[in-house]
């Protein structure tokens, strides 16, 4: 059954992607999003390796300019390095539609409440209806998970429709601190732990509800701790999680936790102070420091190149 | 030839696979022909067509997949490359690209900072192939590119460094009306000032002659603030037609201006993140209104874990 929130179209001839590279180790994984849509675009079905991790596969989505920007000083809105790319508009439009992708493949989508802040009207599902009917033919639920981190709550906007459409499941990533405030919004909430660690966590045969929201509490203390609620995740059938915010990107990247990154290019130049992913954590250090391998280049145009790569052990 | 220190590379083990070659892209002019390039890149260096008014100016740097140039904690840029475990000879291939652009360029700018950290190093910042230098000797260039250090008013300068005392390395400064004495009263070698002049159209250097025991001081404002019309004006005046910027921070202000053509980006298969260094950090960014665009040129790949990528820019 499909969802009823906003779907546009695309044109997926003109979208068509020139494979550039694909390692020989990837060609081989779960088929998870296959339709005429999916094989226009990229020329074959869409697929992730299988893994038998206690958490779930994590991924990210995100477009940067040639030298890692993702958002400009004077315009924060992330989409803008791509739809400011004046030379390729429909590489840009693929970029949107490759989130769109990614969010198919996930069982859940975490963001920042940031973007609820800065997109009032925009909501985590999936807006290409072929890719909304892959998914569902796969055994998925129309709408992939929301999860949206919060320390104490303060920063939700519970008026968004995020929340009154009563189509989308959300999660709030959170910890006890969060907890009186999101319950005054939402009295009937389902509260989930807490627990002192991954190996506690104990739930199983989970059945989400889209109409209801849940509280992972996850540790005992003032920050969430990731671990325990990827754990969580796992145990209510999260298999694969999108990871939206660029801010949580590079955190799970200090946990060891991203397992793959998803970085389109669209090709302009922006430099000086603006915004690159996790720009306000720590950066790694020149003696430890996440590796990549390329897994996947392909290029719509000269102007536009949409990379993929594995995290490595 | 000179005595400067060279590098045998071992061209079989930097061979690049081709994964993009933009062939709608015009590239007319020799940057370095030689089988030593043909065996690693498939097909010589070539650049497009050179402006009459300024120098064909490039960029080379390296940077992580997240677009940063150096850790925060070890801001040597090479680091970003080397520091790479799964690379393997791709950090090498990162360097001797930068011998190649090195090595087609005639004249090679460069930061204060640059000089400074070279203190130590004793290093000298030429080209290290000695093919390709002995291909410039060939072509009738100079052996060693000229090395431009750019400099507000000279006083951040380190002259100990083996770029002004070694005898072989040519000294050029890049800078305003208020480095002139300074430079002049540390050069080891007899000064010769060019510039400034009225305005772009006026730039007139006679026949040029260039002297390796003079030191060349190039004056591109009357003010206390560079005039980067008129530097590369003069650049070109003197017979620079290739420029490679090594300056992360010079290639931003270059393209505020609308300066530089193409930039050669090696992406090393890391993440770092945070705030460490990236193009231009300390400059004003590009807004959403008005930004350079690029254009893909070629990408090359010598394994997963590292990508060589080259882009022309253009201007609205």
């Amino acid at each position: 059954m499909s969802s009823n929130l906003p779907k546009m179209g695309f044109p997926y001839d003109e979208m068509k992607l020139t494979t550039l590279f694909s390692h020989p180790a990837y060609r081989d994984g779960d088929i998870v999003v296959d339709c005429e849509s999916v094989r226009k675009v990229l020329g074959e079905p869409f697929r992730f390796q299988g893994h038998e991790l206690l958490r779930p596969f994590i991924y990210n989505s995100v477009v940067t300019s040639i030298d890692g920007k993702i958002a400009f000083l004077d315009a924060p809105e992330g989409p803008l390095i791509a739809s400011k790319n004046h030379y390729d508009p429909t590489g840009a439009l693929t970029d949107w539609w490759l989130l769109n992708l990614l969010r198919s493949s996930a069982d859940a989508i975490l963001f920042g409440a940031n973007t609820l802040r800065s997109e009032p009207t925009a909501t985590g599902h999936i807006y290409d209806q072929t890719l909304e009917d892959a998914r569902i033919a796969k055994g998925l639920s129309p709408v992939p998970i929301n999860v949206i981190p919060t320390l104490d709550g303060t920063d939700i906007p519970f008026d968004h429709k995020e929340f009154a459409c009563g189509e989308i499941p959300v999660v709030f990533y959170t910890v006890l601190n969060a907890l009186d405030r999101l319950k005054e919004h939402f009295p009937d909430m389902v509260v989930l732990g807490p627990y002192g660690s991954p190996d506690e966590v104990t739930f199983d045969d989970f059945v989400v509800d889209p109409a209801q929201k849940y509280a992972m509490i996850c540790g005992h203390g003032h920050l969430p701790d990731p671990h325990i609620a990827m754990r969580m995740l796992h145990k209510m059938g999260i298999k694969r999680l999108l990871v939206e915010s660029p801010m949580m990107t590079h955190l799970f990247l200090e946990e060891r936790l991203m397992d793959e990154l998803f970085i389109n290019i669209s090709c302009l130049y922006v430099g000086g102070d603006a915004l690159s992913i996790g720009k306000r954590g720590n950066s790694f250090t020149s003696k430890v420091h996440p590796h990549t391998e390329l897994i996947h280049l392909s290029m719509h145009s000269p102007h536009f190149m949409y990379t993929r790569h594995r995290l490595m052990e | 030839m000179t005595n400067l220190k060279k590098i045998a590379f071992d061209y079989p083990r930097l061979k690049l696979n081709e994964l993009y070659f933009n062939q709608q892209v015009d590239l007319p002019n020799e940057g370095v022909a030689l089988p030593q390039l043909r065996e690693v890149f498939g097909r010589d260096l070539m650049f497009g067509a050179f402006p009459e008014d300024r120098p064909y100016a490039y960029n080379s740097l390296v940077m992580s997949v997240d677009g940063k140039i150096a850790f925060a904690d070890a801001p040597q840029g090479p680091l970003v490359a080397r520091n790479n475990k799964f690379a393997g000879d791709g950090s090498m291939v990162d360097y001797w690209i930068l011998n190649v652009l090195r090595g087609s360029a005639d004249a090679i700018l460069c930061g204060t900072q640059s000089i400074a950290k070279e203190v130590n190093s004793g290093g000298t910042g030429h080209c290290y192939d000695a093919n390709i230098s002995a291909h410039r000797v060939d072509r009738h260039k100079n052996e060693i590119p000229w090395r431009i250090v750019v400099t507000l008013d000279g006083t951040d300068i380190a002259f100990e460094a083996a770029q002004f005392t070694h005898p072989e390395m040519p000294s050029f400064f890049y800078t305003t009306s208020a480095g002139v004495e300074h430079i002049r009263t540390h050069s080891s070698k007899e000064a010769i000032v060019i510039g400034p002049f009225d305005d772009v159209e006026s730039v007139n250097v006679g026949e040029f002659v260039y002297d390796p025991q003079k030191s060349y001081i190039i004056v591109t404002n009357r003010e206390r603030k560079f005039d980067n019309r008129m530097g590369m004006k003069i650049l070109k005046k003197i017979g620079v037609d290739t420029l490679l910027v090594e300056s992360p921070t010079v290639t931003h202000i270059f393209m505020k201006e609308g300066l530089m053509d193409e930039l050669f980006l090696n992406q090393s298969g890391l993440y770092i993140g945070g705030d460490a260094t990236s193009i231009g950090q300390r400059c004003v960014p590009f807004s959403s209104i008005v930004h350079p665009h690029t254009e893909l040129v070629s990408i090359y790949m010598h394994s997963p874990h590292f990508i060589y990528c080259r882009y022309r820019l253009h201007y609205e």
